[in-house]
């Protein structure tokens, strides 16, 4: 199976572009961008002085004293490439973003339009040169995978490159084996099997390949052969859904502004309708007189209808009272002057419409829960999410309903430390003290070699002056917990403790005392 | 005429088999402890407060996909839950309802089947609020479990004593617990029993833990590659 001709253009070093336009740098000048301590990404100009990928950071600034260095974020790399991107569907459809400085596109239209490949791949650059990015290049090639690595091999002074329909394998072949294995650990690997590049790899049995490696070994062989079978998703230039409400005088009264927000609100989802579209997420921008930006992202398990919007406005809103107090002279700020609602993720309403017999279950539920959230407050109906951690509180994230879950962390980490066995029915939000003392009625404490100084033979509950002998128990297990983090640093002891009531107790212990962290029921 | 007979005999059949049964399964330890041996839909269960026991209770009917909401347990250990085989994607907490927990609790049976909730203290139901409660909660299907004292409950649960295994004198963690467990019905019938709760997957089994990471990992790449 052949791919199709596809078009991609590139432009060298984005991140240092987007950072340099975000921050008003000339994008020449001597810029790297550092992630965890080492240089992610650096400008031309950085790099001949001999900064690269992957260099300590005090070690760059030393090769090239000059050098700003700025951390890197992957917002600003998404969010700069947006204009670029806007220009260039005006002048070629369906691109399709590969990241942030690459995009891609079926090459067959633009090419009939600009009356051959060249000149399509040259329209594309003019248009970034338009934007301020002289230093665009553009490949086309089959495939999208030949179209990148087509693009990746222009200069400065020859920035098009264009594969052949019948020479993408031989294009492909003596490329390193690195551009195609997704990760050090299987280059190395291929490299050790005699595989240095991808022609090698192409040489070989599919079957085998697909034995050897699996899943990854079938792409890796389809890449490097250049058979590449994925599809272009086009991204739909979609018009602008946004609203934004202004406000003349800085608003504090949540019901004010939500009183402005419904008439926009009611003629976006009019607009979406129109459309046959339906937002299930949304961001909601409230921007107050100081100029700073408070964002939620709202999900919904279903979509979300007018009402439902305002709902999220005013939610929004309330969380944000605390730091609106018009009575404060030198408060954060005064109010609220901007609203916007923008769509984030837009469905066809032909995917969401309730069937012949009304909505499942599922829906009655949501509006219960809805309900409820609107008569006790945004955060009062959660969902708990089971995540990594030591304690049992820990353990366990709260979502409030209708916000879209944490991507959700595995439970593969051992979490060394943490408590195997039965989990506590009541983990205590506010733990309240206890008291233990040994036979002799004397207050127990932990050794300097973390043990008890006398075994633990009473429990006092405190606010019920509620003594009881303890029949069995275990520990102390020492707890040391982010000891890099002096604002977050834990010590202490956990031990859990049996009583005469037939009760088990998880107990917290520090230098101050005893906690009750938990109870078994 | 006999054509008629017939046919009316093949529609009772039928609708027979398509009635709501009215009853949720359980685990079979509960339903020994339960008149009818299940959850009857629409009944009022009482209990002591044993959190175990009722997500033990609950479990059958959470795995069936029905979903579950908590109503006024601050604290609650959802991990706990999950031992005891309750789906926590389908379970959903409203730790402080406040003033507001009889109106939410009319709200949740409207439209959750299983409903475990904690009377306020110092709180006394109107008989007349009751009674046009349970005639609602018969009418929607729903299971309720209430902690505190409540007039006309199906089956009143208390736990008479917990066994705990897995520790010794300084050494050891808990590891399962035995409840026994002791049911009154309306009637005044009681029946006694025994339920064990256990953690399913013992986290102390790494090895399993490191192959399901590795599977998960496998799994996440060829998502990622059929992109």
């Amino acid at each position: 199976m052949t791919a199709e001709r596809t078009l991609a253009v590139w432009i060298p070093d984005w991140p240092i572009w987007a950072a340099a336009r975000e921050l008003g740098l000339d994008p020449l000048s001597p810029i790297a961008l550092i992630e965890r301590g080492v240089v992610f990404a650096c400008s031309p100009a950085a790099r001949s002085a001999g900064v690269r990928r992957g260099l300590s950071q005090r070690e760059a600034q030393y090769r090239a004293p000059g050098l700003s260095v700025l951390r890197y974020q992957t917002v600003i790399d998404a969010r700069r490439f947006e204009p670029v991107l806007r220009a260039l569907e005006e002048s070629i459809a369906g691109l399709q973003v590969v990241r942030p400085g690459l995009a891609v596109a079926r090459a067959r239209g633009p090419v009939r339009y600009y009356g051959g490949e060249r000149e399509a791949a040259e329209a594309m650059l003019a248009t970034c040169q338009q934007n301020g990015f002289s230093d665009a290049r553009a490949g086309l090639a089959d495939g999208i995978f030949s179209a990148e690595q087509a693009a990746r091999q222009t200069t400065r002074h020859a920035p098009i490159r264009i594969v052949e329909p019948a020479q993408t394998r031989a294009f492909l072949a003596p490329l390193p084996i690195e551009t195609v294995a997704p990760d050090e650990r299987t280059a190395v690997l291929l490299r050790r099997l005699g595989m240095n590049s991808l022609g090698q790899l192409a040489e070989l049995n599919h079957d085998d390949v697909l034995r050897r490696f699996g899943a990854v070994g079938a792409w890796m062989y389809q890449q490097a052969s250049g058979t590449d079978p994925q599809r272009l998703v086009v991204r739909d230039a979609l018009p602008d859904f946004e609203r934004s409400v202004e406000c003349e005088a800085p608003l504090t009264d949540s019901e004010q502004i939500v009183a402005a927000v419904r008439e926009p609100v009611g003629e976006f989802h009019r607009a979406l309708h129109r459309r046959r579209l339906v937002a299930t997420v949304l961001r909601v921008e409230l921007t107050d007189d100081n100029g700073s930006v408070h964002v939620r992202r709202w999900a919904h398990p279903r979509w979300f209808d007018a009402a439902e919007i305002v709902d999220r406005v005013r939610w929004q809103l309330d969380g944000l009272r605390r730091v609106i107090d018009p009575s404060e002279p030198a408060g954060e700020c005064r109010g609220i002057v901007r609203v916007r609602v923008i769509p984030e993720r837009l469905e066809a309403s032909a995917h969401h419409e309730s069937g012949l017999w009304g909505g499942g279950p599922d829906e009655q539920i949501h509006h219960a829960f809805s309900r409820l959230q609107g008569l006790l407050g945004y955060e009062a109906v959660v969902t708990p999410v089971l995540g990594g951690g030591r304690g049992p509180a820990d353990r366990v994230r709260l979502v409030p309903w209708g916000q879209a879950a944490p991507a959700s962390e595995p439970d593969a980490a051992p979490w060394p430390g943490s408590l195997p066995g039965i989990a506590p029915g009541t983990v205590y939000p506010e733990p309240p003290a206890a008291e233990l003392y040994d036979r002799q009625g004397r207050p127990v404490r932990i050794t300097a070699r973390g043990s008890w100084d006398n075994p633990p033979a009473r429990l006092h509950l405190g606010d019920q002056m509620d003594s009881r002998r303890i029949t069995a128990w275990a520990g102390p297990w020492p707890l040391v917990e982010r000891w890099w983090d002096a604002a977050l640093a834990r010590q202490g002891y956990r031990a859990q403790l049996l009583d005469s009531h037939g009760d088990a107790w998880l107990l917290l212990g520090d230098a101050s005392g005893w906690l009750l962290e938990a109870r078994y029921d | 005429m006999t054509t008629v007979t017939q046919l009316r005999e093949r529609i009772a059949l039928m609708q027979s088999a398509t009635l709501p049964t009215g009853r949720l399964p359980t685990v079979p330890e509960i339903g020994a402890l339960l008149p009818g041996h299940a959850l009857r839909q629409g009944a009022i269960y009482q209990f002591d407060g044993a959190i175990g026991l009722v997500a033990r209770a609950l479990a059958e009917a959470s795995a069936a996909g029905h979903w579950n909401a908590w109503l006024g347990w601050p604290g609650l250990g959802a991990e706990a839950l999950a031992q005891n085989g309750i789906r926590l994607e389908r379970t959903v907490f409203i730790a402080q309802p406040g003033r507001h927990w009889w109106s939410a609790l009319a709200a949740l049976i409207d439209a959750v089947p299983l409903v475990v909730t904690r009377i306020p203290n110092r709180l006394t139901i109107p008989a007349s609020d009751i009674s046009r409660f349970a005639a609602r909660l018969r009418e929607r299907g729903g299971v309720l479990w209430v902690t505190g004292s409540w007039p006309g409950a199906e089956a009143r649960l208390r736990v008479t004593e917990r066994r705990w295994g897995g520790l010794i004198a300084g050494h050891g963690n808990l590891r399962d617990c035995e409840l026994a467990v002791e049911a009154v019905d309306r009637v005044g019938y009681t029946r006694r029993g025994t339920v064990r709760l256990a953690p399913t997957v013992d986290r102390l089994d790494s090895s399993s833990i490191l192959l399901a990471g590795t599977e998960r990992a496998a799994l996440a790449e060829s998502d990622r590659l059929s992109a």
